[in-house]
């Protein structure tokens, strides 16, 4: 092979200005490069400048607040930041202690939006336990001098319930006896009573509706007077002195009607006035006689006696004056809530039976019992998911059953 | 660039800064009162850092751009862009916990990791092919003179074979016993090197080259043996040129990726960053 390469030979064969000329493929490159910046920031520009900001936001927003995802300046404003003005057009909530954590007076603060991808749809309000625990972790504490606050750090840190560690008995003074109530046999009826005859839940499914006489009461526990004016009945609830003013009325209502015959012979006040004073006259004219006047006192007072003594007393307490005027009924102070602070939900409860929290109820006789459930029956289900070694359990993070601001209905039911 | 021992001080460097953003990252997501998101505190500082790394890494080019300027030496930037860009991806991932945010923030992650993925690519291929050139490619030239080297081989190869074969023009056919050389110069010597990216001929084959040129010896007389080999030379030249051509395209081809979606991740990181921090 006669052919040979030699560094001189091999040199004397490229061009001396080759580096001159830019090679295509750097060309490319470089305009490849350029319009690689260029492109997407006048896009981003004019994106941000007229098209719809909601490109950047930086995850999806809470399902309540899909009407404005499209929308971001009816939160963050023209400056950008959440303003507790901007939460405030649509949402009421007052603070939690007002002027005790300045900090918290931002909405956003605890609710931060566009996470509903990482934390799910309540992202918004749930609240982790850490916001609460950085007041109440440290200390007990009284507020305003009324209610104390114990210290608590984690659902399993958490105190027994007030009504339970105080011992405080049932307010109520209405008498009832569950045991009774519940092994009654009643005329009329194939089974005995459930705790659902009279426990039902109210519109929102989650507290119960106050016991109501003439739907709860009423079938068994009749009010029908006796004596003078057998028969007839009185409304539930009436004040003393509107149930007197009922009384005189039914009373004369019976006597201008020619009934007062019937009325028993064995009572002073049975002995019907002279048919003449009543009949054919009008109702003014015969209550404005003595003769009928004395008789009505004497039937109203007789019925008034009979219904605090019989009717009023079988479930109320009945408070009599030694004057024999007017009998007083205590009010029925059954508290609409027994665990203020708390929010529960029953609807969401309704596989547990009510005597797996409520103990105790079919044995019961006392008004002052009390059947509660405690601390012990929520920690059945609910604790801290937190813990990857734990059972599977419900929720028990402190929003699960407090809210943080004032205890309105709206709040108290998380809406 | 290679990352051999002098390159331990950055995998050192760097391998501490991961362990204080993975601790630091650790903390912040324990902290249930900021949740790390980018726009919490710790969140910010991992994008800053991030940024940062992106800052230096795209540095690069202007270095490149100013060679003459006394700014350290460019084996200093290579490494600074090179450990500082992979640095970026775990910097970038915690910045958003992990998480890619809303439509323009996945794009400019999806264009983030091709972006850093490209550039490993290339990285590997740094170490690879050089290698692979230097062993295979022994006639490597300049690679934007290769067309012109190619241009010179044709006109070599012609004129080798019109010194011993007359002109190939020539109305009288090729000088006496130097046929077979001429005529498998028209049918396999021409059409090879003539074509701009020669594929499937005897001479791109390491193996059947040598049974080719041991045939045609066998055809032509002895003293015509060294134009064979001269002949075969120059194919053999054109083929290790066209191989260091394929091999150049893997070796700079990526960077048809990694530079322009660069470009755009630091144009879409600038917007980013502005306008989250204007909704922060």
């Amino acid at each position: 092979m006669t052919r040979t390469r030699t560094t001189k030979s091999l040199a004397s064969r490229i061009e001396l200005d080759y580096y001159r000329r830019v090679h295509p493929l750097r060309r490319w490159r470089k305009q490849l490069a350029a319009a690689a910046f260029i492109v997407p920031f006048a896009g981003l520009f004019a994106s941000a400048k007229f098209g719809d900001e909601s490109e950047w936001s930086p995850g999806r927003v809470a399902p309540s607040h899909a009407a404005i995802a499209s929308d971001c300046r009816s939160c963050h404003g023209a400056e950008g930041t959440v303003t507790d003005l901007a939460c405030s057009r649509c949402h009421e909530g007052e603070l939690h202690v007002p002027g005790n954590d300045p900090a918290a007076s931002e909405c956003a603060s605890c609710h931060r939006d566009h996470r509903a991808d990482r934390l799910g749809s309540d992202a918004l309000s749930r609240i982790d336990d850490a916001h609460c625990v950085r007041c109440h972790a440290t200390a007990q504490r009284t507020i305003a001098g009324q209610q104390r606050i114990d210290a608590v750090s984690s659902f399993a840190s958490h105190p027994e319930f007030d009504v339970h560690r105080e011992q405080r008995p049932d307010p109520g003074t209405i008498r009832l006896n569950h045991q009774l109530h519940l092994t009654l046999d009643i005329p009329g009826r194939s089974r005995n009573l459930a705790c659902a005859d009279c426990h039902a839940l109210d519109a929102t499914g989650k507290r119960m509706r106050p016991i109501a006489y003439e739907e709860h009461c009423a079938d068994c526990h009749s009010l029908e007077l006796t004596g003078a004016l057998a028969g007839a009945t009185v409304p539930h609830g009436l004040a003393p002195t509107d149930l007197r003013e009922e009384l005189t009325h039914l009373a004369l209502a019976r006597a201008l009607r020619g009934e007062s015959n019937s009325i028993a012979p064995e009572t002073p006040s049975s002995t019907p006035p002279p048919s003449p004073l009543i009949r054919d006259r009008s109702r003014s004219a015969a209550a404005a006689d003595p003769a009928v006047q004395a008789w009505l006192a004497a039937t109203v007072a007789e019925s008034e006696q009979f219904l605090a003594a019989t009717r009023c007393a079988e479930c109320h307490s009945v408070e009599r004056s030694a004057s024999g005027g007017l009998a007083s009924i205590a009010p029925a102070g059954v508290p609409s809530s027994w665990f203020p602070g708390a929010r529960f939900d029953h609807h969401a409860h309704r596989a547990t039976a009510c005597a797996e929290c409520h103990h105790d109820v079919a044995a019961s006789r006392e008004t002052a019992d009390r059947h509660l459930p405690r601390l012990a029956d929520c920690a059945r289900c609910h604790g801290d998911r937190e813990n990857p070694r734990a059972p599977p359990q419900a929720r028990g993070d402190c929003v699960e059953c407090h809210a943080y601001h004032p205890h309105r209905e709206t709040m108290r039911d998380g809406r | 660039m290679r990352v051999d021992r002098q390159q331990r001080p950055w995998l050192i460097g760097c391998s501490l800064a991961l362990l204080l953003a993975t601790a630091c990252w650790w903390q912040a997501r324990s902290n249930p009162l900021d949740l790390l998101t980018g726009g919490s505190a710790w969140g910010l500082c991992f994008g800053i850092a991030a940024a940062a790394c992106m800052l230096i890494a795209i540095a690069l080019t202007l270095r490149k751009k100013l060679s003459t300027w006394p700014l350290g030496k460019a084996r200093h930037w290579m490494a600074g862009h090179v450990w500082l860009g992979v640095l970026t991806l775990p910097l970038v991932l915690f910045h958003g916990d992990f998480e890619f945010g809303g439509t323009l923030t996945r794009w400019l992650m999806a264009l983030f990791f091709v972006s850093w993925a490209s550039g490993v690519f290339g990285l590997a291929l740094q170490h690879w092919l050089p290698r692979m050139m230097t062993e295979q490619i022994a006639r490597e030239t300049i690679y934007e003179q290769i067309d012109h080297v190619v241009d010179l081989l044709r006109a070599e190869a012609r004129a080798l074979v019109e010194k011993h074969c007359g002109p190939l023009d020539a109305p009288d056919g090729p000088r006496t016993g130097t046929a077979p050389l001429r005529d498998f110069y028209v049918a396999q010597v021409q059409p090879y090197l003539a074509a701009a990216r020669p594929k499937k001929s005897p001479f791109d084959q390491r193996s059947t080259a040598p049974m080719q040129r041991a045939h045609l010896k066998r055809l032509v007389s002895a003293e015509l043996h060294d134009a064979v080999d001269d002949l075969f030379d120059v194919c053999d030249e054109r083929r290790q040129i066209e191989q260091q051509r394929r091999l150049h395209h893997w070796l700079h081809g990526w960077l048809f990726v990694h530079v322009p979606v660069s470009w755009a991740v630091v144009a879409m990181t600038f917007w980013h960053a502005l306008r989250a921090l204007h909704y922060t």
